[in-house]
């Protein structure tokens, strides 16, 4: 379809924008002013509109397709959350708004801080955190702030081979050397391997659970108290929080700091890759060190304070991503106490149920119960075949589904790895599990039906290569 | 199957060198290409640079993946194919030949012999 | 029960095809003691209850959203066309995650590529990323760029930059061992200075991070800056403001290498400090060492044009903790926004957009300036200057507040000490404000300052 630079109107949107006279724009000295005016489209806003229609129905989310992603949780987002942040007292709200004129939103956000630290067994909560990786470096840079105040400087983070990218990554930012702790043959941490790697240089071990594999870390007090008795800190990684909130909580197993993903766990919208929130929640003894800005309640007021001087400092030019928190709020009101522990139930029934529907055809890594998510290669005789992972990934969309993670995670040859969440019907699951086995006899029968899908995309398969090799990012480039 | 050429020596990270005289020549191997699948990008060393053994002097990125190329012998790099940069699909096609990654110069060309052999880098390039 | 869709008798049959009791077994390799947490927790509520809840914590904000908004240091009140949130619902694009299938997630890459291309053609630069968080982590990561390319440390950043953007910086320079040596580009009185922190760039220094227009909203002339910067092969780091690039010289040909910054002003709205976006564009020799998702143009199977993420072994699920960055989960939504902001507005409705912020600071400026006791400060302003009264600011602010108008930050109040005194205003004037709103002001004014004479 054409580029928004290949359509032209002679009307354009600027008709709604009145017209302040060349004498505006003449306060701008010479030397100051731009030369020739930036190359933005010029259409009618209705062409505008069509060709932002037409976009969109190029693309699938959750409320096209079932979007059984691993590690992302994508369950259904419900629009009641999307028309709150909306209302225009949350919407229109500028951030440097005195705290007395914005005690609706303030109230709303400490509130939300108190339920999360219900949910995760913590004792303070920072909402200010903008993803779950800036979680991540947060709760990192706290690990530093605390270790420093005790005049202890480690250097060392651990991270279990099957962690998600951003485990290392934000460890690196915030100024760590990542070392790797193998998993064992069950598909958990290895205390073994855990006990040689934890040392007087360590600062934290960075932990999911149930860990990327899908599978609850059994031993999780065992490792709490290898890395405490170390005096290093436990940090959990709330990518997978969906499958134990309002059964388990990450404060009773010994994690110390915790993030959490509300477009995951609190059902959020992905947005097509953002924006998200990555809340960070401690135990009592790291809470000093929290970024600002705090917020209090002095009686029947809130405000905003900054923080104490042992702070981080700030992570975010505001306080985090308000517009999204106010979706999560809404969302954890409408579910309550009951509502938590069902979500999680359901999640892992649904997972649990697929993992054994698939299991013929698509046989899970680990023979362990699973818990929401699981982690699943194609049958031995399917890859005989030469049908990759990717090719199975691409013949799902032409059924109508949007594919599972593929090649994630590292440790597990050709994974695919299937989240069905609980906001799915059986008899979609059981589509899902019908679709799949047909595509299993495809993949003996006809193999090359697979290599060539998808067909009944908005594109045949992408040539990720050529874009590499040949890097057009922006249409001027393609010229 | 991928080949493994007999005159060479390999290490078990899937480098190979090549030594003529005090001039090693290194490169990744069928299998690491193989594995890699189409290289989209190489970074190669400066000129002039000293490598330890061991020490990375290369990455080989391909859509999915980034690899780290380490020197299988230390010496001074006196010659990065600048061909590839413009064409890394030269990697996949010729592995052992247009595709060489790396030239040094080598202070103890004898560091070479203490890699592996053909026969046992096929054993560990077999899964 | 809210938001599960499995019936009573879907989970029973369901546990029954895996031999299970009760929903409880699911859960049986869980230690018991960790299971036994009684939640405290409100119940459930309908929708209608909760909407009505919602409704009514929102209303307790609307003398703040429902003000006249004088407000910025960091968000602007700019106009949010119709058709932008109306866009903006669709649930395929909202509901989606990562193009990480690109085959069916033309529609989000598209856009996103199209907006990599209108940033770019704005800031001057060859490339653009598809957003980071917001504009002070964008600074950060533009400032991880530098180092990353020049193999220094030491970054020097203009003090008038946003203060909240140079606590960021602060927080983030220690883990990524940055040296952050901060000069100020010129106080209030004496106008914009740039070649004071200019002089402090030496042959170890990354880049030098300089704001145009500065946290006061003054415009500088960063020409001579690129040569200082470049000579000592530091990098050259524009923190800029989108919508001023229609009429402004932006960064690229001021001879910036970066440009970074803040984009809710393209028609993301206020809410309360985010989600916003961050954006950041650079020279396309930098683009391997550029933090974030990028989109590239390709073909299909079929040889048609299709769009793809690229360059991902830069990125945190390849290359770990060697990435070029932690982010994951970016703002997408945010940078689709700001791709159909510019769209409905074009060339000229963002150009007109640009001037009325220009000439209703002039507005204003014209107005308080007849106001005895009233100081403003020189410069070039575009959408924000700085006036000094004889009172505290936060007290100028309350009593304007009582008249409907937030008149603007405190700027002593909010960030402490500074460059400014403690009655020092910081007012933001968008394209949202009209005439009437002005005279408002300046009557509201001149009625606290002479009342207190």
């Amino acid at each position: 379809m054409e580029l928004v630079f290949e359509k032209h109107s002679a009307a354009s949107g600027a008709a709604n924008v009145p017209d302040p006279g060349p004498e505006a724009e003449a306060l701008v000295p010479p030397e100051l002013r731009r030369a020739a005016p930036p190359a933005l489209p010029e259409l009618s806003e209705l062409d505008v509109v069509r060709h932002y229609l037409a976009l969109s129905r190029r693309q699938v989310g959750v409320d096209s397709v079932f979007y059984p992603l691993g590690s992302c949780t994508m369950k259904y987002n419900p629009k009641l959350c999307e028309e709150a942040a909306r209302l225009p007292g949350f919407a229109r709200l500028h951030p440097h708004a005195p705290d007395e004129l914005c005690q609706g939103m303030l109230a709303l956000l400490w509130n939300l801080e108190q339920r999360l630290c219900e949910i995760c067994g913590m004792d303070a909560f920072t909402l200010a955190p903008m993803a779950g990786a800036q979680g991540e470096w947060t709760g990192l840079l706290l690990v530093r702030a605390y270790h420093r105040a005790r005049n202890d400087a480690r250097t060392e983070v651990l991270v279990p081979d099957s962690a998600h990218g951003t485990n290392p990554a934000s460890a690196a930012m915030a100024g760590f050397e990542v070392r790797a702790v193998a998993s064992n043959d069950d598909g958990e941490v290895d205390l073994a391997a855990l006990r040689n790697a934890v040392g007087p240089k360590t600062a934290a071990l960075m932990l999911t659970n149930p860990n990327t594999l899908g599978l609850f870390e059994t031993r999780i007090k065992e490792i709490a108290a290898v890395l405490h008795q170390a005096g290093a800190l436990l940090y959990y990684d709330g990518a997978t929080l969906n499958a134990i909130c309002g059964v388990a909580r990450p404060g009773d197993m010994g994690f110390d700091i915790v993030h959490v993903n509300v477009h995951k766990t609190f059902a959020t919208p992905h947005g097509g890759g953002g924006p998200g929130a990555g809340p960070v929640g401690v135990k009592a003894r790291i809470a000093p060190f929290l970024p600002a800005p705090r917020i209090v309640r002095e009686g029947e007021r809130f405000a905003r304070a900054e923080a104490s001087p042992q702070s981080i400092g700030r992570v975010g030019a505001f306080g985090g991503n308000a517009g999204i928190l106010i979706r999560a709020y809404a969302y954890l009101a409408m579910l309550g106490r009951e509502g938590v522990t069902r979500v999680a139930q359901h999640a892992v029934l649904a997972a649990r149920y697929l993992a054994a529907r698939l299991a013929p055809d698509f046989p899970s890594a680990y023979d362990r119960p699973c818990m929401h998510e699981f982690v699943a290669t194609p049958s031995a005789a399917i890859l005989g075949k030469g049908v990759k992972t990717l090719d199975i990934a691409k013949r799902l969309i032409d059924c109508g589904f949007h594919p599972p993670t593929v090649y994630f995670p590292m440790i597990v040859h050709e994974a695919l790895m299937v989240e069905p969440t609980e906001t799915e019907t059986k008899e979609r699951l059981d589509a899902f599990v019908a679709a799949m086995h047909v595509i299993a006899a495809e993949a003996l029968a006809t193999p090359e039906k697979l290599k060539a899908a998808p067909e009944n995309a908005p594109v045949g398969r992408v040539d990720e290569v050529k874009a590499a090799r040949e890097l057009v990012l922006t249409y001027d480039m393609a010229r | 199957m991928s080949t493994i050429p007999e005159e060479l020596r390999y290490t078990r990270e899937h480098e190979w060198v090549r030594v003529d005289g005090d001039v090693a020549t290194v490169g990744i191997t069928d299998f690491a290409q193989s594995q890699l699948g189409e290289i989209i990008y190489v970074e190669l060393p400066p000129v002039g640079r000293a490598v330890a053994a061991r020490a990375v002097i290369a990455v080989v990125e391909s859509v999915k993946a980034a690899s780290d190329v380490y020197a299988p012998v230390g010496g001074e790099v006196i010659e990065s194919n600048a061909k590839l940069i413009e064409e890394p699909g030269g990697l996949n096609r010729s592995p052992y030949g247009d595709g060489w990654l790396v030239k040094l110069r080598v202070a103890n060309p004898a560091e070479a012999e203490a890699l592996l052999a053909p026969d046992a880098y096929a054993a560990i390039a077999k899964e | 029960m809210p938001f599960v869709s499995l019936t009573d008798a879907d989970v029973e049959a369901m546990l029954g095809e895996l031999g299970l009791g009760s929903l409880d077994a699911l859960f049986a390799h869980v230690p018991e003691d960790l299971r036994r947490h009684a939640f405290a927790l409100p119940p459930g509520r309908t929708q209608l209850e909760v909407e009505r809840e919602l409704e009514a914590l929102a209303t307790r904000n609307d003398r703040a959203a429902g003000a006249v908004c004088f407000l910025g240091g960091g968000a602007y009140d700019h106009h949010v066309p119709a058709a932008l949130r109306e866009i903006l619902r669709r649930g395929e694009l909202y509901t989606a995650y990562t193009p990480y299938q690109p085959e069916i997630a033309q529609g989000m890459l598209q856009a996103l590529f199209e907006y990599q291309t209108m940033l770019a053609r704005l800031a001057g630069l060859d490339v653009a990323n598809a957003s980071l968080y917001d504009g002070a982590t964008a600074c950060l990561e533009a400032l991880g760029l530098a180092v990353r390319h020049t193999n220094r440390t030491r970054v020097v950043v203009d003090a008038n930059l946003n203060p909240r953007w140079r606590d960021v910086i602060k927080t983030g320079a220690a883990g990524m061992g940055l040296t952050v040596v901060e000069v100020p580009g010129g106080g209030l009185a004496q106008g914009r200075d740039p070649a004071a922190p200019a002089a402090a760039v030496d042959t170890s220094t990354a880049a030098l991070l300089v704001p145009n227009p500065d946290f006061f909203g003054r415009y500088a002339d960063l020409k001579a800056l690129a040569q200082a910067a470049h000579a000592h092969g530091a990098l050259l780091i524009g923190a800029a403001a989108p919508i001023s690039m229609a009429i402004f010289e932006p960064p690229g040909a001021m001879g910036c290498d970066v440009a970074c910054g803040e984009g809710q002003e393209l028609g993301l709205g206020l809410s309360f400090g985010g989600p916003y976006l961050g954006f950041l564009a650079a020279r396309k020799e930098l683009v391997r060492r550029m933090p974030g998702r990028l989109v590239g143009m390709t073909v299909d199977s079929r040889g048609q044009r299709a769009f793809t993420l690229t360059l991902q072994t830069r990125e945190q699920h390849i290359r770990r903790e060697k990435a070029t960055s932690n982010i994951c989960s970016n703002q997408s939504l945010c940078a689709f926004a700001a791709g159909l902001y510019l769209a409905i507005m074009g060339r000229e409705g963002l150009r007109r957009c640009a001037a009325a912020c220009l000439a209703g600071v002039a507005a204003l400026r014209a107005k308080l300036a007849a106001i005895p006791g009233v100081t403003l400060f020189p410069g070039t302003h575009w959408r924000e200057f700085v006036f000094r009264t004889p009172l505290r600011a936060e007290h100028v602010c309350e009593l304007l507040a009582a008249k409907g108008i937030l008149a603007g930050v405190p700027l002593a109040a909010r960030f402490g000490a500074g460059i400014w005194e403690a009655g020092d205003v910081l007012v933001a004037v968008t394209e949202k404000r009209t005439a009437e709103e002005i005279d408002a002001y300046a009557a509201a004014l001149r009625e606290a300052v002479t009342a207190a004479r």
